[in-house]
């Protein structure tokens, strides 16, 4: 009977800690709720948008420098230069 | 003696006032001279219960004030929405009385023995099993089912007889596994393994009672198809607890639909968290006083029958508590003496007839003393 008693006070006692424990999750999560996550980001927002090799140049706007004028060279090309150039004069301009 | 009896009645005369305060309200801005008759007669049958003579209907005061509480309480939630539910549940808590007679009147006569506990064992089972033979039936008996079961597991350990002890609470998890009410089932399974560890002197046999309900969960959790988690509600009831005052509003928001038969959020959209959480704090406190009737009982069985309504009253709200929050993938169950499901509620009010019953007995074993002690003298 000793045994017993020890045990309905643990059983009892589990209980009651299980149940304060269950309202004080609920209160944290009701006052506290986790702040919000950002939606998992699709594969078309992840990787860049590369550029179509084969689509066609677009044409350079009248008051931008043509790529005759500005001949390229391998120290002052830039990336944004690089992109705007057509394929042919950029195998020129590195000798390809 | 003097200072238990003017704190009983402090008790009463402050839930007088209360009761009579929550049905006045709503009575003087409507008007309805039902809710009139309620502000007298749930105060008045409260303060008739809590005061009756302990030899006509013996009841654990303690413990059956709180459960009038929480019957006050299931009853406050339709007040502002349907006062004919409000009606109805205070008529089914009433009836509830008769069953915490029965519980009361079963532990004080029932003796364990083989033919007793075996009786007792089969009518649980039967309950159990009640919807595999009546396909069309709309309510469970679950709940009855699982005390009874529980009473017989407790009855046979007090005999020392382990093996029908737990072919008996197997019987009854392997029942409700087989009808997919895998939230009863893991109820009586903690229950049955608890119950089984505290009253069973042998290691082994608790060890084994705890690894064949496992092993059984187990088994059907491995079946394709026998657990569908439950779906996540919309609104959750987070967000619907986020949206509830902390006290009760000013003005009170008008019903939306169907009253559910789980009152216990009703109660929160009326009157506010502040209410609920009294409500879990009261049940708490009949749970320590279960076991403080338990740890004063001289006879094992009756302190395995106060640790069986314990466990089922503490867990039924644990899981309840639980599955609203979504930390357990089960249909939350009804938290005890807050619903308007019959068969339910009377279980609870068999389970605190437990109790009564119990004490009752430990009150007989001290006149007893005492009638021992005055004639050594």
């Amino acid at each position: 009977m000793k045994t017993m008693r020890y045990r309905i006070r643990v059983l009892t006692l589990a209980l009651v800690c299980g149940l304060l424990a269950v309202i004080l999750w609920t209160g944290k999560s009701v006052w506290f709720p986790a702040p919000e996550t950002s939606p998992i980001p699709s594969a078309e927002s992840l990787s860049p948008v590369l550029p179509d090799p084969w689509a066609e140049p677009t044409p350079f706007p009248s008051s931008s420098p043509s790529a005759e004028e500005t001949p390229l060279s391998a120290e002052t090309a830039t990336p944004s230069a690089v992109e705007n150039q057509p394929p042919e004069a950029l195998f020129d301009t590195f000798g390809l | 003696m003097r200072k238990h009896s003017s704190f009983r009645f402090r008790v009463c005369a402050l839930l007088l006032v209360f009761y009579a305060c929550v049905f006045l309200l709503p009575a003087c801005r409507g008007g309805d001279p039902v809710l009139y008759m309620l502000s007298a007669a749930v105060p008045g049958s409260m303060l008739l219960l809590l005061l009756l003579p302990s030899g006509l209907f013996a009841p654990d005061r303690p413990s059956l004030a709180v459960a009038l509480v929480l019957c006050g309480f299931s009853m406050m939630a339709t007040v502002y929405l349907s006062v004919d539910e409000t009606v109805s549940q205070g008529i089914r808590c009433a009836a509830g009385l008769f069953f915490l007679a029965l519980g009361a009147i079963l532990v004080r006569s029932f003796r364990p023995s083989v033919p007793t506990a075996g009786l007792a064992g089969l009518f649980g089972l039967g309950l159990l099993s009640l919807s595999l033979f009546i396909s069309d039936l709309s309510f469970s008996l679950s709940d009855g089912g699982m005390a009874l079961l529980l009473l017989a597991v407790s009855a046979f350990l007090a005999l020392r007889l382990r093996l029908p002890a737990l072919l008996i609470g197997l019987g009854g998890i392997l029942l409700l596994l087989f009808q997919k009410e895998s939230g009863s089932a893991a109820i009586l399974a903690v229950s049955y393994a608890a119950v089984f560890w505290a009253a069973s002197d042998s290691i082994l046999w608790s060890g084994f009672s705890l690894a064949a309900a496992g092993g059984l969960f187990a088994v059907f959790l491995m079946l394709p198809g026998w657990f569908v988690p439950k779906e996540p509600e919309i609104p959750s009831v987070l967000s619907r607890l986020s949206s509830m005052p902390l006290l009760p509003p000013e003005t009170v928001p008008e019903a939306s639909g169907v009253i559910p038969p789980d009152l216990f959020f009703l109660l929160g959209e009326q009157y506010g968290i502040i209410i609920l959480l009294c409500a879990v704090l009261l049940l708490m406190l009949l749970l320590i006083r279960g076991a403080s009737l338990a740890l004063h009982t001289r006879k094992s069985f009756h302190a395995s029958l106060s640790l069986v309504a314990v466990l089922l009253l503490g867990l039924r709200a644990f899981a309840f508590l639980a599955c609203s929050a979504d930390l357990l993938p089960l249909s939350a169950p009804a938290f005890p003496f807050m619903t308007s499901s019959m068969p339910d509620l009377f279980a609870h009010f068999f389970l605190l007839g437990l109790l009564s019953g119990v004490s009752a007995r430990n009150e007989a074993d001290l006149e007893e003393d005492a009638r021992l002690a005055m004639l050594a003298r």
